[in-house]
């Protein structure tokens, strides 16, 4: 019998209650060393990931293996307890990992790079299970991993054969890589509509197109101002002029378009950084608005951008620790933590 | 010790001109001493503005990576490099300065046009990307004044070496030279001299014997 988000929220409520708390920030962050701060991490959930990483690597290399590893088990945890339309779902809200590794793996397969410089690149929490995409990562070049991606069930296989063959005659990858982008907001919407998302959550994945059409234009206004197919349609709040405005005037009236929009504050950002930083919170507060709904997909969706967030805080703590960097340092960048 | 020569008029000569010409030379040696040592002096000055740009840059480059592995993870940072393929190719030209070649190194050409799709990733990364191009410039520019700093610094020494040599040891040695023939021609014409003197006086003394036979003889 199918699970229903009743059964599958109780669950996350579960893991939820296993996320880091204020006391543990502030405790590490106290932390007199590396050192003392993966024995703090230690008395965490991260306790099995964090002993068997010790085990096998050293330095930062710890951490990164170790909530690496917790993520990845997080996320194929819930994609098991998860079926029928709500796992479909929750599938949906982890494919950007499916993008990540297949774009990791194409970047490798163009440059000529060893399976085991992939592997690096590689973060396992979506529908491709690492067995899948070691299988794809051996592929010889950009052809056999589209002919050994159409053996998998992720969404992506179609957009991505079709942008291999064009590739094979221009050897273009940064167009490959922009039909994929452009690809998984399609698959996106298109799941979301044959699912019947919620209104709510249609808003916040218009929301995500938003923030990434945004942060697009922000990192390419100071580049080489190219910005021809770089616009995602479907955002809620950024049109294509806005986006067009942002990304090549980089004057600071350039941020007038975004007055009136959740997005108002990046205009008072001093660099990228700080303006991610902002998009981040945006979007934060955007899932946690749709958390209440404890019978739909919207306690999943906060969820993970919730344990995300705190993967990062952890990778902060430990790289702040293992280099001697202040506690106020650290402090600011892990804001409101 | 100066080299034994035979004391003849033309080694003199010889040695004279030799003595002009080092002399020349010192001078010629000093003057590209001191155009090596105000451009030194120059390139120093560059060299350390650009050790202490290269110091601020990796500190910023290296902290831009340090949080773009922490918020957008070691595997989004590994993912994108893995898009870089082959290497930076910096043009050397070579340029002679006051007889001295040295390598001018132009910074690579990096381009702006990125070779992935900025779609979806991480700000600080690139961000990151962005500072470590910076940070391969200001390497490249310390590593072409360092390399042209210590090409110049070798010929100071080389050319400071030869001067000395000239001065302390060839110079010294030909003047040595010179007093030797010197003297000894001295000595020889002295000798000459007082030989033709001593023959003179019996030439004049035999002159006056025969003289005084031709009076007696007269008489007689």
């Amino acid at each position: 019998m199918p699970r229903d988000f009743g059964y599958i929220n109780a669950r996350i409520h579960g893991l939820r209650s296993r996320l880091l708390g204020q006391d543990f920030y502030s405790e590490a962050l106290n932390a007199t060393d590396f050192k003392a701060y993966t024995s703090i991490l230690a008395q965490t959930p991260y306790l099995p990931e964090v002993e068997e990483a010790q085990s096998r690597f050293q330095g930062i290399k710890i951490v990164d293996q170790a909530v690496g590893r917790n993520f990845y088990k997080t996320a194929r945890s819930i994609l098991n307890f998860s079926e029928g339309r709500a796992g479909e779902l929750i599938s949906l809200l982890l494919l950007r990992y499916d993008l990540n590794n297949i774009k990791a793996i194409t970047r490798a397969k163009h440059s000529g790079r060893s399976t085991v410089d992939i592997e690096a690149g590689l973060l396992p929490a979506g529908s491709l299970k690492p067995a899948v995409l070691e299988a794809v990562a051996s592929a010889p070049d950009i052809g056999g991993v589209a002919q050994a991606l159409l053996i998998t069930k992720t969404p992506l296989k179609g957009a991505f054969f079709a942008a291999a063959m064009r590739y094979s005659s221009d050897g273009d990858l940064y167009l490959l890589e922009l039909a994929l982008d452009k690809a998984y907001f399609k698959i996106i919407f298109k799941s979301l509509k044959e699912l019947r998302a919620p209104k709510r959550f249609f808003r916040l994945a218009k929301r995500e197109v938003d923030a990434t059409n945004l942060t697009t234009a922000l990192s390419v206004r100071s580049g080489s101002g190219l910005t021809e197919g770089l616009f995602v349609g479907g955002g809620l709040e950024i049109g294509r002029s806005a986006f067009e405005t942002l990304a090549s005037d980089t004057s600071s009236s350039a941020f007038q378009v975004l007055s009136g929009t959740s997005f108002a504050g990046v205009a008072d950002a001093a660099s990228l950084s700080e303006a991610e930083t902002l998009i981040r919170a945006v979007m934060a507060g955007h899932a946690r608005g749709l958390a209440a709904d404890a019978l739909n997909i919207g306690l999943a969706a906060n969820y993970l951008r919730l344990k995300e967030a705190e993967v990062a805080k952890l990778r902060l703590l430990a790289r702040g620790k293992y280099y001697g960097v202040a506690r106020e340092v650290l402090a600011k960048e892990l804001g409101d933590a | 010790m100066a080299e034994q020569i035979a004391p003849t008029r033309s080694n003199l000569l010889q040695r004279r001109d030799q003595l002009r010409l080092a002399n020349r030379g010192v001078d010629l040696l000093k003057r590209k001493r001191d155009a090596l040592i105000a451009e030194f002096f120059g390139l120093v000055k560059d060299s350390l503005a650009a050790r202490r740009a290269l110091a601020d840059t990796s500190k910023e480059a290296y902290f831009s990576l340090f949080l773009a592995n922490a918020w957008d993870g070691p595997e989004a940072v590994e993912s994108l490099s893995l898009a870089v393929a082959g290497n930076l190719e910096v043009g050397i030209e070579i340029e002679n300065i006051f007889g001295v070649k040295v390598p001018q190194v132009q910074p690579p050409e990096t381009g702006t046009q990125m070779s992935f799709s900025p779609i979806g990733a991480g700000p600080r990364t690139l961000d990151a990307a962005h500072q470590f191009r910076g940070l391969t410039e200001a390497l490249i520019k310390v590593a072409a004044t360092e390399t042209r700093l210590r090409r110049i610094g070798e010929e100071i020494k080389k050319t400071s070496r030869r001067v000395n040599a000239l001065e302390q040891v060839v110079i010294p040695g030909i003047l040595v030279q010179i007093k030797q023939v010197t003297s000894v021609l001295e000595q020889r014409a002295l000798e000459e001299v007082t030989v033709l003197k001593r023959i003179k006086a019996k030439l004049e003394q035999r002159e006056e014997a025969k003289k005084a036979e031709d009076q007696a003889g007269a008489v007689g």
